[in-house]
């Protein structure tokens, strides 16, 4: 070969490990991630946060507090134990972290980007989120992790806060949000996909949550009926207020009752007995409103721990179980069922009787959420069984709403008897086991019942 | 494509028409004979003149000639050596002038010590000179195995190599595990090298790994009929040389070349007939519980139904979904060259029909390699090599999935006829809970598919193009200086579509999945060798090298939902859509060095250092050092045994010390926002991005900066031994490898804001034995007969999981499940984790003491109305891992009949069977035919050791228990996990080689080889599932050993026939 070809292969042979690498560990893709975003805005957190807020409020834990309310029934598999109240701290673990990671992660993020922008609107909406998911929170789980929660840098490890401190925050949480509310801000909002911006309708929300969350003390302080009577009269004034998940027939966007029993685990959970029984015998139209029967010309619904079968009643698919039905999480109605609940409470049975019927009234006009139905008022009824027509009433139009688990752990109405074998219902669902693994010095130790929540409801 | 590659298989089958075109011109030719000791001609031998690159290989008779070009025969002294595997190497002195003939007579060398043996990144030694034990499978094995997946072809050859198959369906993947499971996340398989380049080998599911399809893992693209040999390098030890990217071992494999001769054409075709090797055992005795017979009516899950009158009609749910499938496999390769030119052609085409009836079981493969060698000058060879792949398949849908085919098949009620699985009146899908479809019910889901409706209407298909090739330029600067080039790139696009039509389960509206996945690899391989002899006693190399590797992920997943028209499966054809894409690149950037030393020729030194830089790595460490140092000492040299003769006829001693490592996920540095949606395990999710309005949310894990790679440290000794003059060799090796720095990640508490951190910091270690014994008791022209017996013993254990007590994130966990999971645990190690019985001794949150004072611990309790009782503590419940596992393979060679044979075993490593769990609940397991019959506890059902107030206590076995406690959807997971010791008649053959005169005069060939085997002819086992050997989640999730509705393996008849010329 010739020599000057070998000596150039000889140096190119080198020549290839200097050339062209200096830097070929910083090319632009190998340190930015090509297909997620760094950075993410205020908004866009606010529809992520509103996302994981419904899938809380309506997906999984609604579908475990329907069963134990026995307004549904687990029927197959897993939920047969689950609504035999058979369930491990691993069961109900993103319930429990969900409203914390990411939703208050993202929700002090945008608290603190919209006071530095000065925006109060968008503010007071990101702390009326803020209280509801704690509040949420505590009256399931009771201590919980509150002042230091979602802090990750500061509080790796964020203590429980007892619960009393927990509702005395949520509610001061609710009042700088209402203040905040009526200040100035961005209007309209669009990617507040409920009121659009509407500072007059978060400020009414605000009040009806301020009622609920003290409905929730109100066993342990019998004081508090006052204050959420208080409040009930500033909260939601119509049903245009409502707040009302707007699903629509798009996959991913729709309802997770209907993606749930039809699309995903049809059977697991059937119409519950109990619920199905009161409407019959009350000759109520909302029974055809919400379900419609199965191989039997009855609607009949499950026991709890009854296997599922064809006779067993279905979600109205034009309704309850329509893939846009538009699920309602605080209305107008249950405003007024708080007010006649606390009038009832503070000794006022006339203005309990008007407000409960009022609440009836409002059924005769359509909403997004039921179709017009006509409810008879409601007449001579006082003492034990006005309470009892109230609660009876709330245990109806909150069907799917996990406020029906507070409501009877305070009131005991309407009575259920437990699933076989067990003689309460149960008050509380135990802590993650991720927290207890992780956070082992701080989660306390899984009470029998939380402090709201004194006194079991007696068998009937 | 596909065209192409058939014209060109077409353009390689007519050279077979021509003869040879023999290179014979001038100069000096040397030519001879090579023998065996016995006498039997010697083919395949390579002769050579050493320095000069001029060599041929013998034909079939042991002849060869090499002619030597006039102007390099002057006359020179040269060396003329021949050399095979199996036979000890031959020199001889030659003077290269006028003709010469030269006959050798090759000892048998059954030990392989001359062997060149490929480690890695450009080097090589000999076999004698090994620290490290490098297990070597040869074509011959791998053609044996009769497995269309190279991966299936390794099972039972080497010890502590452990393959498992995701099912016996065409396509599927394989998983290996080399000595236990060194990390936490990842599905942590070795690192692929095909002629010096990586090679990707991911296993990517359409959808779930636990649901949709098998899919294949991409090794499965190589052609194994193009394979010279596979070497695996298994500890860090030995894969030091490879880095970051070895910490799980790796599988060089080495594709055949051509050699200069004659050309040599090879055609070998096989035909396979396959069934089903084991079946679930169903009860046929009770029928639905409640049927019905209206319009859309939904009849009841389970068959806790009445007994069924004598004479109804039942139904194989299990039997009528499966047929005998059948494969053909047809290779062509042709090869040859000359003095300075070489190739080795091929083309193959694999065409595997399933076991599942129906159209949509099939694999489809073609193959087509050119590789090429030209040396243009004395000193400088450019060498080329590509590969092409074009693989289609139809699966069909498996698993934890409504419309998986065993889950609706043996949910199904035995007096339902699963067939038609269309109404006659209606047209529409029927199934066992939805008999009678009304036109009205187009859109409605059958809670489980019809599996014969999945079968015909779903649709699964993959098409995979892919191309590997590489450029190798080779230098020889001086006689002690030699560069290598090599520059190799890998590149696939693999193409899916996942649809279930209008009325499936999971989507009653029908859905189209189309994935687009793009994987591109670029490798640049520079290697500089100085050789240098100081002494006799003392010589030495050193290798210099530079790696430099880009790979690229293209990933596009479009999701339609809500079908417009029932056909065509397209996304045009849906209403709604989502998608998902995935990027990604990653660079790296490898200096490494390599020195050896040969003292004495006795004691063999070696050194390696290697330095990583990944684009991976975190900031704060962006380079990594992998050390290296092994020796090798043959002491019976020694002792004076040169010619390894005598009771101890060879003896080696080696120790080696190495580290590997593991890099960081791409990305894991970056914090970044999701865009996904809130779910809750049940299937129904809400999307982040609502009302049109785009959503982002925190990750659950911010990203770490300071991410390091996983590294490997690993010691490994032992000892090489010949006795009886080579009749019979044993290895023995000891390891013990610790991982540290494991990336984990470390559960948050999730009220903190984030539910996980991104870390270093795991410990884990697998220490075991292997040991190899192989006795040859007759050789000889006539009879050969040798016995090899593989045994190896692997420990993994979880010393730290950054202060957690088990871990069962990512690939770990293997999926959900009712009652059981996949999970690490300190002082355990990998397994089951779930619930168990209340046990005495053992249970603490609940109160037991009642029964079991002076009870042994572990007795299980029970309750005062005769049955146990559920512990909510959850613990670990079965190791995956085996006790140990061994093989025993024997080949019997008479005259021209020969006969093998392949015995794999594995003990211990529990599995869960899932199914069984599930069909508890449904009432169609042969378990539940005791319904109604009375036993008692302890004794005659789950016999063993009981305590408690009711033991003794004879109950009523009902339905009440198997849809309760019984039931695999129940929390008691414990008693669904099964032993899965298995022996397994892997491989059996007898085979004919005609090679008579005959053949050639009135043929045209040289030789006819005739083989008929058994493929996984018989599984000896007491796990009740589908096999012990399956994996749910194939080759992509980490944890093995679960079992939910897994398809079944198959075993198979092979008939092949090979013409050679």
């Amino acid at each position: 070969m010739n020599r000057y070809l070998k000596a150039a292969l000889t140096a190119a042979m080198p020549a290839v490990v200097l050339a062209g690498c200096n830097d070929f560990l910083k090319c632009s893709e190998c340190d930015t991630n090509p297909t997620s975003p760094i950075a993410a805005s205020s908004e866009q957190r606010l529809v992520a946060v509103q996302a994981a807020t419904w899938e809380e409020m309506n997906g999984d834990l609604a579908r475990l507090v329907s069963m134990w309310m026995q307004t549904m029934a687990g029927t197959d598999r897993q939920f047969l134990s689950y609504g035999t109240y058979v369930i491990g701290d691993g069961d109900y673990e993103s319930e429990f972290s969900r409203p914390y990671r990411p939703a208050l992660l993202d929700l002090r993020a945008i608290e603190q980007d919209e006071s530095e922008k000065g925006d109060q609107i968008f503010l007071g909406i990101s702390q009326v989120y803020h209280a509801w998911l704690m509040g949420t929170v505590t009256d399931i789980w009771g201590d919980v992790p509150f002042s230091q929660a979602a802090s990750p840098d500061s509080f790796p490890t964020p203590v429980y806060d007892a619960q009393q401190d927990v509702y005395a925050g949520v509610q001061t949480l609710l009042d700088n949000a209402i203040s905040n509310l009526g200040g100035s801000g961005t209007v309209p909002l669009p990617v507040d996909l409920i009121y659009n911006g509407d500072s007059q309708s978060w400020i009414e929300l605000a009040h009806t949550m301020k009622a609920r969350f003290y409905l929730h003390t109100a066993e342990a302080d019998p004081t508090a009926y006052q204050k959420a009577l208080d409040e009930a009269e500033l909260g939601i004034s119509s049903n245009a207020g409502d707040y009302v998940i707007p699903y629509t027939a798009n996959t991913g966007s729709d309802n997770n009752w209907h993606q749930f029993m039809i699309r995903e685990r049809a059977g697991y959970v059937s119409p519950g007995a109990n619920l199905i029984d009161i409407l019959t015998d009350m000759g109520d139209p909302r029974l055809e409103a919400y379900f419609v029967h199965g191989d039997d010309p009855e609607i009949i619904g499950a026991a709890p721990g009854e296997k599922v079968t064809g006779k067993l009643a279905a979600l109205n698919p034009d309704g309850r179980g329509a893939q846009d039905y538009q699920q309602p999480l605080v209305t107008y109605n249950e405003n007024l069922l708080i007010k006649a609940e606390a009038l009832y409470q503070t000794g006022d049975e006339p203005g309990a009787l008007e407000a409960l019927n009022a609440e009836r009234a409002a059924w005769g006009t359509a909403t997004s959420w039921h179709p017009a139905l006509s409810l008879p008022a409601l007449t001579g009824l006082s003492g034990d069984a006005l309470l009892e027509a109230i609660m009876t009433e709330k245990y109806i139009v909150l069907f799917q709403n996990i406020e029906t688990w507070n409501d009877y752990k305070r009131t005991c109405i309407p009575a259920l008897t437990p699933a076989a074998g067990n003689d309460v219902v149960p008050g509380r669902i135990p802590y993650s086991a991720t927290e207890k693994q992780t956070n082992g010095d701080n989660v306390p130790a899984d009470p029998e019942r939380n402090w709201n929540d004194p006194n079991a409801c007696p068998a009937p | 494509m596909r065209t192409i590659v058939r014209w060109m298989a077409g353009v390689a089958c007519s050279a077979l028409l021509f003869p040879a075109l023999a290179v014979a011109q001038q100069g000096t030719t040397i030519s001879g004979k090579v023998t065996s000791e016995a006498g039997t001609p010697l083919a395949s031998v390579s002769v050579f003149i050493e320095g000069m690159n001029l060599g041929t290989i013998t034909r079939d008779d042991g002849a060869y000639t090499i002619v030597v070009p006039a102007a390099r025969a002057t006359g020179q002294q040269a060396t003329l050596t021949a050399r095979l595997i199996g036979y000890k190497s031959q020199s001889a002195p030659v003077t290269l002038s006028g003709n010469i003939t030269h006959d050798f007579v090759l000892a048998a060398n059954p030990l392989r010590l001359g062997e060149v043996v490929v480690t890695g990144a450009g080097t090589e030694n000999t076999r004698e000179r090994l620290g490290t034990v490098i297990n070597t499978v040869d074509s011959a094995l791998i053609q044996k195995s009769n497995e269309p997946n190279v991966v299936n072809a390794i099972a039972g050859k080497a010890p502590n190599v452990n393959i498992t198959s995701q099912s016996g369906e065409p396509g599927a993947s394989s998983y290996i595990r080399i000595r236990g499971i060194k990390s936490l996340s990842g599905n942590a398989q070795p690192l692929f090298i095909v002629d010096g380049i990586p090679i990707d080998n991911s296993t990517v599911a359409t959808g779930a790994s636990t649901g949709s399809t098998v899919a294949p893992n991409r090794a499965s693209d190589l052609d194994p009929n193009d394979i010279e040999s596979i070497n695996i390098l298994k500890g860090p030890a030995a894969a030091a040389i490879y880095g970051a990217a070895a910490s799980e071992g790796v599988i060089m494999i080495t594709t055949k070349s051509g050699k200069s001769g004659p050309t040599r054409v090879t055609l070998r075709s096989s035909y396979s007939i396959d069934d089903v090797n084991r079946e679930i055992p169903l009860q046929r005795k009770f029928g639905q519980r409640v049927t019905c017979s209206t319009p859309d009516c939904g009849a009841s899950a389970d068959s806790y139904g009445p007994e069924l009158a004598p004479g109804t009609p039942t139904y194989d749910h299990f039997g009528e979904l499966f047929h005998t499938g059948h494969s053909s496999v047809t290779d062509l390769s042709i090869s040859g060259g000359n003095d300075r030119t070489t190739f080795f052609a091929s083309a193959g085409y694999l065409d595997q029909n399933g076991t599942i009836i129906g159209p949509n079981n099939w694999y489809k493969k073609t193959n087509a390699r050119l590789k090429a060698s030209h040396r243009m000058f004395d000193r400088f060879t450019i060498s080329g090599n590509v590969a092409y792949t074009d693989a289609n398949g139809a699966f069909t849908q498996k698993g934890s999935n409504t419309s998986g085919i065993l889950l609706g098949g043996l949910r199904s009620a035995p007096d339902f006829n699963n067939f038609p699985y269309l109404d006659p009146e209606t047209g529409l899908h029927r199934s066992y809970r939805f008999p009678h479809p009304s036109p009205a019910s187009v859109t409605r889901s059958r809670s489980y598919d019809n599996p014969v409706f999945v079968i015909y209407e779903g649709k699964n298909d993959a098409e995979v193009n892919r191309t590997i090739g590489n450029i190798n330029l080779a230098y020889d600067a001086t006689d002690w200086l030699n560069f290598n080039y090599t520059l190799g790139g890998d590149y696939y696009a693999d193409s899916r579509l996942e649809a279930l039509p209008q009325t499936s389960s999971a989507f009653p509206t029908g859905t189209v999945t189309r994935a687009d996945m793009l994987n591109y690899e670029i490798d640049h391989n520079l290697t500089a060798k100085l050789s240098h002899t100081f002494s006799p006693s003392f010589s030495g190399t050193f290798l210099l090298g530079q790696n430099l590797h880009a790979s690229r992920f293209r990933g596009t997943w479009a999701y339609g939902y809500n079908l417009i028209a029932p056909h065509p499966f397209a996304l045009d054809n849906t209403v709604q859509w989502e998608s998902d894409e995935s990027k990604n690149t990653v660079h790296t950037e490898s200096y490494f060095g390599q020195a050896t030393a040969n003292l004495y020729d006795q004691l063999f030194l070696t050194m390696t250092m290697r330095n990583d830089g990944f684009s991976t790595f975190g900031k704060s460490e962006p380079r990594a050092w992998y050390p290296q140092a092994s020796a090798a000492w043959t002491f019976t040299k020694a002792l004076g045994n040169d010619d390894q003769t005598g009771v101890l006829s060879f003896g080696k001693l080696r120790v080696a010390y190495g580290e590997t490592g593991k890099p960081p996920g791409v990305y894991q540095t970056l914090t970044t926002f999701s865009s996904s949606s809130f779910s809750n395990g049940w299937g129904d999710y809400l999307n982040s991005s609502l009302g049109g309005y785009g959503g982002l949310f925190s990750p659950s894990a911010p990203g770490n900066d300071n991410i390091k790679p996983e590294r490997q440290k690993g010691l490994e000794f032992g000892a090489d031994f010949g006795f009886f003059n080579q009749m019979a060799d044993l290895g023995i090796t000891r390891y013990r490898n610790t991982s540290t720095d494991v990336i984990l990640r470390v559960p948050r508490p999730p009220s903190s804001g984030y539910s996980s951190a991104l870390l270093n910091g795991a410990k884990l270690r697998n220490s075991g034995w292997e040991a190899s014994l192989n006795i040859r008791p007759i050789t000889n022209e006539k009879i050969s007969w040798d016995v090899g017996f593989q045994w190896a013993k692997n420990k993994t254990e979880v010393l730290y999981l950054n202060g957690a007590k088990f871990f069962d994130g990512g690939s770990v966990s293997g999926g959900t499940f009712s009652g059981s999971y996949g999970a690490a645990t300190v002082g355990y190690g990998f397994g089951i984790r779930g619930y168990d019985f209340a046990r005495c001794g053992i249970t603490t949150l609940i109160d037991i003491s009642d029964g079991c004072a002076g009870a042994p611990k572990g007795a299980m309790y029970i309750d005062s109305t005769g049955f146990p009782v559920y512990d909510p503590e959850d613990r670990p419940i079965g190791n995956a891992e085996p006790d140990w596992t061994g093989s025993v393979r024997t080949n019997f060679r008479y005259g021209k009949v020969s006969i093998s044979a392949l015995i794999d075993h594995k003990q211990g490593g529990v599995i869960w069977n899932g199914t069984r769990g599930a069909l508890h609940n449904f009432g169609t397991s042969k378990d539940t035919e005791i319904r109604g019959e009375t036993r008692t506890f302890g004794k005659d059902f789950m016999p063993g050791v009981v305590a408690g107030p009711g033991a003794g206590t004879p109950v009523v076995i009902d339905d009440a228990w198997f849809t309760d406690l019984g039931n695999g959807f129940g929390p008691v997971a414990s008693q669904f996990m099964e032993d899965g010791t298995y022996t397994k008649l892997r491989e059996i053959s007898v085979a004919y080689t005609f090679d008579q005169p005959w053949v050639g005069r009135s043929l045209g060939l040289s030789s006819i080889d005739l083989r008929v085997s058994g493929r996984n002819l018989h599984t000896w086992t007491d796990y009740t599932g589908i096999d012990p050997e399956a994996n749910l989640g194939g080759a992509e999730t980490l944890i093995q050993g679960i079992d939910y509705f897994n398809n079944p393996q198959t075993r198979s008849i092979v008939i092949s026939v090979g013409l050679n010329r």
